[in-house]
């Protein structure tokens, strides 16, 4: 076994994986706070990347993706507003049907807005370069990887990291527990709940922008397209296995999917074309059966 | 005369048709122990939702401290000092009981909204929180996770949590219901110890009217979302009104 292509296709796989941590664990964090699965995640990914694509056409990529956090941040918060906010309190099917209602608009308005061509960063049409982040791309020891890899490295994982961090040790965090375990306690204690929903809304779509931008790029082709939506699903698989309502079991997760991926794709690829685009879901049909609360899930104790 | 604290005035609330009150209206004044009483579905917990926010009267008025509530959040209305208790425990079962009576705390203290806990209001609060569970013979319960806790147990930490609030009223919907007749009278020293000590005015709920009658220094008793009675709980029992919607029936 060649040693340096192992060390590559970890680093590829953590790289990856990164990228998935960040958007399941903003999945995470909304389920967590509302209870709301978001089968709108994908579109999450896909608007953040189209944001970040029409700010790289005036601003170097960098400068681009900080421009669109906020933006994302804020369309966040306007779903919950306007979407999920009068949905309180109802069915929890009716809240699932609805998110996939939404999934299917945001679709369509991506379309609208942004056309049906894959883009590509800072290029309006295709006669432009696309733009990239400053290159890193390094090779050491036989050991390659891609600038694209690098970026996702030193900009998702410790940003992953950073909200478990927030989340265990800061005072939102706390609130943020107090209002998933209960609503309407926490308004008795004085808690603006409505207000630490919405910012769980906007961070989850800040994650999923910052995802999407990058899974955008990592995908080919260099930027944002409908195919976006495809890679989104991702976000099942790794919630699942992560355990759902655990934001570091998403993070965890993320990462060893990403690495299943790539080494799957290293040496399962060539025997059994196509596997790597199912083993996650594979993996899932296993947690499923096995460990259905996943790697950090909360034991429910079911009364019958 | 003592400082009138809560008012409630000409209270309407109907759900499509359903009326939960039909023009309540009643006073609380400061280091009261008002109860309210009525049997199931009079509208007591309707009445208690309506006070702290979390329904919206379609008629009526509650002033508290002089100031008309209309339109202020549960939220702002507990900052206020208008702290609550609910029927169906509402504690943060996954926290430990001192994280549970900090979060109440927080309020008493001046609830700070940085990211990072800064070391001195943090010690005020666990100060603070550490008083009240000793006061309630809650400490060596402070580190157990509230939801693991006897059902008993749970709801004098949620008393506990309500009063680390330091409010000036509090609203217990049904605090006694389900607890042993022992714990019960160990709630009761415990409530009345904290009025005593901290000036907090108590509106109880309650539908046993037995264990009100005695501590409390006002009752209002309602049934179908109307006030049967209101004044010293002496005349309660001589009401004929009462007597035939409440004490007649479940005697």
């Amino acid at each position: 076994m060649d040693f340096a292509l192992v060390v590559q296709t970890i680093l590829n796989g953590l790289a990856n994986g990164a990228l998935y941590a960040v958007i399941a664990a903003g999945f995470v964090l909304v389920y967590r706070a509302t209870s709301v699965v978001n089968f709108a995640i994908a579109e999450f990914m896909l608007i953040g990347a189209y944001l970040t694509y029409t700010m790289s056409l005036f601003f170097p990529l960098l400068v681009a993706l900080l421009l669109a956090l906020p933006l994302a941040f804020a369309f966040g918060v306007l779903v919950e507003r306007g979407f999920v906010r009068p949905l309180l309190g109802r069915n929890v099917v009716a809240v699932i049907m609805a998110t996939i209602g939404l999934a299917a608009t945001l679709d369509g308005t991506a379309l609208i807005l942004w056309g049906p061509d894959q883009k590509a960063m800072g290029a309006a049409d295709i006669s432009q370069l696309p733009k990239e982040m400053p290159n890193l791309a390094f090779s050491m020891g036989g050991v390659f990887l891609s600038s694209k890899a690098v970026w996702s490295l030193i900009l998702a994982l410790p940003l992953a990291i950073l909200l478990v961090t927030l989340l265990k040790y800061s005072r939102y965090g706390v609130l943020l527990r107090a209002v998933s375990e209960s609503e309407t306690a926490a308004l008795a204690m004085g808690i603006n709940a409505p207000r630490v929903v919405a910012v769980a809304w906007g961070i989850s779509a800040m994650m999923a922008a910052i995802g999407g931008a990058f899974l955008a790029g990592a995908a080919g082709g260099g930027g944002p397209g409908h195919h976006l939506v495809l890679l989104g699903l991702i976000v099942f698989p790794v919630a699942i296995l992560g355990g759902f309502d655990s934001v570091p079991g998403a993070v965890v997760a993320g990462l060893l999917i990403g690495l299943v991926e790539a080494f799957s794709q290293l040496y399962l690829e060539s025997l059994l074309p196509g596997i790597t685009q199912a083993i996650p879901f594979l993996i899932v049909l296993l947690v499923l059966l096995f460990r259905p609360y996943g790697l950090f899930g909360q034991h429910r104790i079911e009364r019958v | 005369m003592s400082k009138l604290l809560l008012e409630a005035q000409d209270l309407h609330l109907s759900f499509r048709g359903v009326k939960a009150l039909v023009g309540v209206s009643f006073s609380v004044s400061e280091g009261d122990l008002f109860a309210v009483i009525g049997p199931n579905g009079a509208g007591k917990t309707s009445l208690l939702n309506v006070l702290s926010g979390l329904y919206r009267p379609q008629q009526g008025r509650v002033v508290f401290l002089g100031e008309d509530l209309a339109g202020q959040s549960p939220q702002v209305r507990v900052r206020k000092g208008l702290g609550r208790t609910f029927q169906n425990l509402e504690l943060f079962r996954g926290m430990t009981v001192l994280d549970n009576v900090k979060l109440g705390a927080e309020l008493a203290v001046g609830g700070y909204t940085d990211l990072a806990p800064k070391a001195p209001v943090e010690w005020k609060i666990r100060r603070h929180a550490e008083e009240v569970l000793d006061y309630l013979h809650l400490s060596p319960y402070r580190h157990a996770p509230a939801g693991a806790l006897p059902y008993g147990l749970q709801k004098r930490v949620e008393v506990a949590r309500a009063l680390a609030g330091r409010p000036k009223l509090l609203l217990l919907d049904e605090p006694m219901a389900g607890l042993s007749l022992e714990e019960k009278q160990d709630l009761a020293r415990f409530l009345l110890d904290a009025r005593r000590e901290w000036g907090v005015t108590l509106v109880l709920v309650e539908h046993d009217l037995k264990a009100v009658l005695e501590l409390s220094t006002g009752v209002l008793v309602m049934s179908y979302g109307e006030v049967l009675y209101q004044g010293a709980p002496a005349g309660v029992r001589e009401n004929p009104r009462v007597a035939e919607a409440y004490l007649g029936r479940s005697a």
